[in-house]
């Protein structure tokens, strides 16, 4: 960070208070969510701006990416549960001013609180700041036990051999914080009405054919590169599932062997996670203590299985928690085609067998 | 004021305007969108010291950090505004006809 791009920091910091206080004050919903995603895009720069490349990875593709996309969704079912299941030519119920009387207040309200609490908040963090500075930075080789632990742990980016060996016990139980979250969003659902049908267009099935493979490359070489380089499981699994949303929003149709599988393939991370970390007791080591000689190797297995799972954690989530069993990926009413054309109105939630 | 200072500033005030706003905002999407700018700031005011100038690396702990927050700050909204949706459809499901046939 060059004093030089000062001017450039100042006016992104700005630029990121000011999105923030539009999408608490602008009226329209879809307009504070879209400004939403900007915000988000405007943090990966920032987070690349400090050095944070795994984060800026992370935060463009989940943070903005895939968190926008679920806001939109809400909306979206929102506006179709108010306008009471009609077409959505006539959305603007969902995004009508709330409160408009008080917005006004609420905005003033919202601005005030942000400045008192950068009056109190900035000068203890400055301080600290400050006080990084004059001891002397922490982070040189001779001093952070990290870079000194770092040949032994089988990779060479230091974020990815924090997150999957250091602090491996953080991701453990991260990837598990995962997998409630799916079994907290579902939910037995009433069968919605027919909704909208996929939208057609052979412009849609092009860029689809074009732009999957492509994220599917990427991805893996996210995966791989993770080890030397920024990247890693969870932004390889973030890519992947960005090709689930464009699926799951163009109603294409996935292989059946996928769709089957889908329960475990939830799990499979963890079980992987679960196998190494009690596998290393077997061997005579403790819960989690990965072997420094094949750590490269187990770390890349964890990190393979996680990218899996982690897509299918995150696309379960974008499709209403519901657990993919039928042939279609639901859409966003939560509505499936049924594998033998089961009537709409079968009972809300079965149990599988 | 270096780079770093810009950030942690930034992160305080996102930090202020996000719980501001999931007191002020009514609506409960907004109140998730006040949550998540919240989360941010947080995370700004976790990297922004740890942040690398040239003769020093960044310090990974606090990137990891926030790795996990992310995804953690994800599935968290996920589930509240799954849990808004389950309400909204439990409120709209009992309406004033159905009442009178029970």
């Amino acid at each position: 960070m060059t004093g030089s791009l000062l001017w450039f920091d100042v006016a992104l910091a700005g630029t990121l208070i000011l999105l923030a206080v539009r999408v608490l004050t602008a009226p329209d919903l879809f307009q504070a969510i879209v400004l939403f995603i900007v915000f988000g895009l405007v943090m990966t720069i920032a987070w690349c701006r400090l050095g944070a490349i795994d984060v800026a990875l992370a935060e463009a593709a989940i943070g903005a990416g895939l968190t926008g996309a679920l806001f939109l969704n809400a909306l979206a079912a929102r506006g179709a549960r108010e306008a009471g299941a009609l077409p959505a030519g006539r959305g603007t119920s969902a995004t009508r001013p709330v409160g408009a009387g008080r917005s006004h207040a609420a905005a003033v309200a919202i601005v005030a609180a942000g400045v008192a609490g950068v009056a109190v908040l900035a000068p203890i963090l400055l301080r600290i700041l400050q006080r990084n500075a004059v001891a002397g930075p922490v982070a040189t080789t001779a001093q952070s036990p990290v870079l000194e632990a770092l040949p032994q742990s089988g990779v060479t980016n230091p974020v990815t051999a924090v997150l999957l060996n250091f602090r491996a016990y953080d991701t453990l139980l991260e990837v598990a914080v995962l997998l409630l979250a799916v079994l907290a969003a579902s939910s037995p659902r009433r069968p919605a009405a027919r909704g909208r049908e996929a939208p057609s267009g052979r412009v849609l099935g092009a860029f689809l054919r074009l732009v999957i493979p492509l994220i599917v490359v990427v991805a893996a070489y996210l995966l791989w590169a993770g080890a030397k380089a920024p990247g890693g499981a969870f932004q390889a699994a973030a890519m992947l599932c960005a090709a689930g949303v464009l699926l799951a929003v163009s109603r294409a149709s996935v292989p059946r062997r996928l769709l089957r599988s889908w329960r475990s393939l939830l799990s499979l991370g963890l079980a992987v996670f679960l196998a190494v970390a009690f596998a290393g007791m077997l061997y005579g080591g403790r819960f989690l203590e990965i072997p420094a000689g094949r750590a490269g190797l187990l770390i890349l297995l964890i990190e393979a299985a996680l990218t899996l799972s982690i897509m299918a954690i995150l696309v379960t989530l974008f499709a209403g928690g519901q657990p993919l069993e039928t042939g279609r990926l639901p859409d966003r009413s939560g509505e499936h085609a049924g594998e033998q054309g089961e009537p709409a109105t079968a009972r809300a939630w079965e149990p599988r067998p | 004021m270096t780079s770093a200072a810009c950030y942690v500033v930034a992160g305080a005030a996102l930090l202020s305007l996000g719980m501001a706003g999931l007191f002020f905002c009514r609506d409960v999407l907004r109140k998730v969108l006040a949550m998540n700018l919240a989360g941010s700031g947080v995370f700004l005011m976790l990297v922004a010291p740890a942040g690398s100038e040239p003769g020093r690396p960044a310090d990974p702990v606090p990137h990891a950090l926030v790795l996990t927050g992310i995804v953690v700050a994800v599935s968290a909204t996920a589930v509240a505004l799954s849990l808004f949706r389950q309400l909204s459809e439990h409120e709209h499901a009992v309406r004033p006809e159905d009442k009178v046939e029970g």
